[in-house]
């Protein structure tokens, strides 16, 4: 396989706090490869976010380091983009003003460029008829196409999501994912790191699971999952494999969940 | 409601409160003391007639105006500055408080003492009035900063300048425009104060001088000038506002999601 774009070499994270430091990440080593799909799933409080927040820059490793293509990233990694759970659109800025952001204040294209760019993006997901509307004016589940796609517009390398879909409903989940693979399956040089609580979405669209231990958060196992590509997220969880991986996923998790509490 | 009849109601409203006090002024209470809207009326004509109305106007409202300005560009740029930098901040929070706490009004005599009895004390009363609440809510704005957005605005590529530019001053706006926005009837008040304390002409001046005479009717008329400013003043800012934070969800459309 080629070298990886993520490296995680002995990173652990403890946040000081009043009674006493808490280690929210351990000793993690990973390697993250160009164009793979990766989800991160474990118990709450173990740690994902932190691992996340690592990777961008907006957090500093306590020991060891996260390298981006090899290279020790300094600061905001400009490579990397960032879709978080929390409803994170500028309430300020028109839909379309929020995808253009980026572009914007990385100073690509002249105003107008960038707005074509945009629109083609929000066509892409449906989204071309509420350009000019607020945050507000918008369901969850058009905010996180919003959100989705205000990342894709200027193209980053890889692309953190943090839960994007937590806080939708069933049927709007299912439009995301099949959504997201779907905008993936147009750029597919582009690497996904993608935590969730949900184990059928954690598998559906990974090609590795990775299986966190409770805090402090480690890797407990990394899940393959060769079930062929297209896949289609709407049937894909009645393959007899899918059952299977699933199977293995959640035994190590749910071990992980006892411990956690035990 | 419809509009029709809510301005109807309105109207009547407003003329059973005009009719009440024609009614029991005179044959209740002592008119003298009171006034009649009749009486009102008929001096507000006579000052309109003769233009010293519009004389006092353009007074108090150039104090008001010049020490406004004023008072919002500092209150603005000392605001953004001193919460913008968190040790600063800190250290100057409890005088920031303490500043805030003084009855303001209550410094308009040394103001007088300070600035004379011309235009000049009047504009720096409006111009303390503004900064006070421009410099407030500046402050308060910048520091409710949300910094889930920082986050998401560094992510995409935003540098400090950006940053300040496209996430602190937009999400402190709605702070900023409400400091910008009561501080206007305020800055009139204030000026309208300094008037009444030592002054030879404005809008205060004749209130006060109307009062000396036991003129009642110039008193009140006085009272419903301003009180006619500050309700257009009002509602050209409320348009003002709904402009410039047009992005913010109404309250009614916040219950329904």
């Amino acid at each position: 396989m080629a070298d990886p774009v993520i490296s995680f070499r002995q990173v652990s994270r403890v946040f000081r706090a009043q009674r006493g430091d808490v280690v929210a990440l351990s000793d993690l080593n990973l390697d993250i490869y160009e164009g793979e799909f990766v989800t991160v799933v474990g118990p709450s409080g173990c740690g994902k976010s932190t691992a996340l927040n690592t990777i961008v820059g907006l957090l500093e490793p306590s020991t060891g380091e996260v390298l981006f293509r090899g290279k020790p990233t300094v600061g905001i990694c400009h490579e990397v983009g960032y879709v978080t759970q929390a409803d994170n659109l500028f309430p300020w800025r028109t839909v379309l003003e929020n995808v253009t952001f980026g572009l914007e204040m990385r100073g690509i294209g002249n105003k107008a460029e960038r707005q074509e760019r945009g629109m083609a993006l929000l066509k892409r997901v449906g989204l071309e008829d509420f350009h000019s509307h607020y945050r507000h004016e918008l369901s969850g589940g058009m905010r996180q196409r919003v959100n989705i796609v205000r990342t894709l517009a200027y193209d980053p390398k890889v692309i953190l999501l943090d839960e994007p879909f937590g806080p939708l409903d069933a049927q709007t989940r299912l439009q995301l994912q099949d959504l997201l693979l779907k905008l993936w399956g147009e750029r597919r040089e582009t690497t996904l790191i993608f935590i969730t609580h949900d184990l059928t979405e954690a598998i559906a669209l990974a090609d590795r699971v990775v299986v966190m231990t409770a805090r402090p958060g480690r890797i407990r196992e990394v899940v393959k999952v060769n079930l062929r590509r297209p896949r289609d997220i709407y049937t894909i969880h009645t393959d007899p494999k899918f059952r299977e991986i699933y199977d293995k996923v959640w035994a190590h998790l749910a071990d992980e969940m006892r411990q956690a509490v035990a | 409601m419809k509009p029709i009849t809510l301005i109807t109601w309105r109207l009547a409203v407003f003329l059973m409160i005009l009719g009440a006090w024609q009614g029991i002024s005179g044959p209740i209470v002592d008119s003298f003391w009171f006034s009649r809207p009749s009486l009102v009326a008929e001096y507000l004509w006579e000052i309109t007639v003769s233009g010293q109305l519009w004389h006092d106007l353009v007074l108090t409202f150039k104090a008001t105006a010049i020490g406004y300005v004023f008072g919002a560009i500092a209150g603005l740029v000392l605001g953004l500055l001193i919460a913008q930098n968190e040790s600063v901040a800190l250290v100057l929070k409890p005088f920031v408080l303490a500043v805030y706490g003084i009855p303001r009004i209550a410094l308009a005599p040394i103001f007088i003492l300070w600035f004379g009895i011309a235009l000049q004390s009047k504009v720096m009363m409006a111009a303390m009035m503004t900064f006070l609440l421009v410099f407030f809510n500046t402050y308060e704005g910048v520091r409710a900063a949300d910094l889930d957005l920082r986050n998401v605005a560094r992510v995409l590529g935003a540098n400090k300048a950006q940053l300040f530019w496209h996430v602190t001053i937009p999400n402190a706006s709605p702070w900023i425009i409400a400091g910008l926005r009561i501080s206007i009837p305020q800055a009139l008040v204030a000026a309208v104060v300094a008037e009444f304390i030592a002054s030879t002409a404005g809008l205060g001046y004749r209130m006060m001088e109307n009062t000396n005479l036991m003129d009642t009717a110039g008193t009140m008329a006085g009272i419903i000038v301003l009180m006619v400013i500050v309700v257009l003043l009002n509602s050209l800012l409320d348009h003002a506002e709904k402009y410039f934070l047009r992005w913010r969800p109404k309250e009614s459309d916040t219950k329904n999601r």
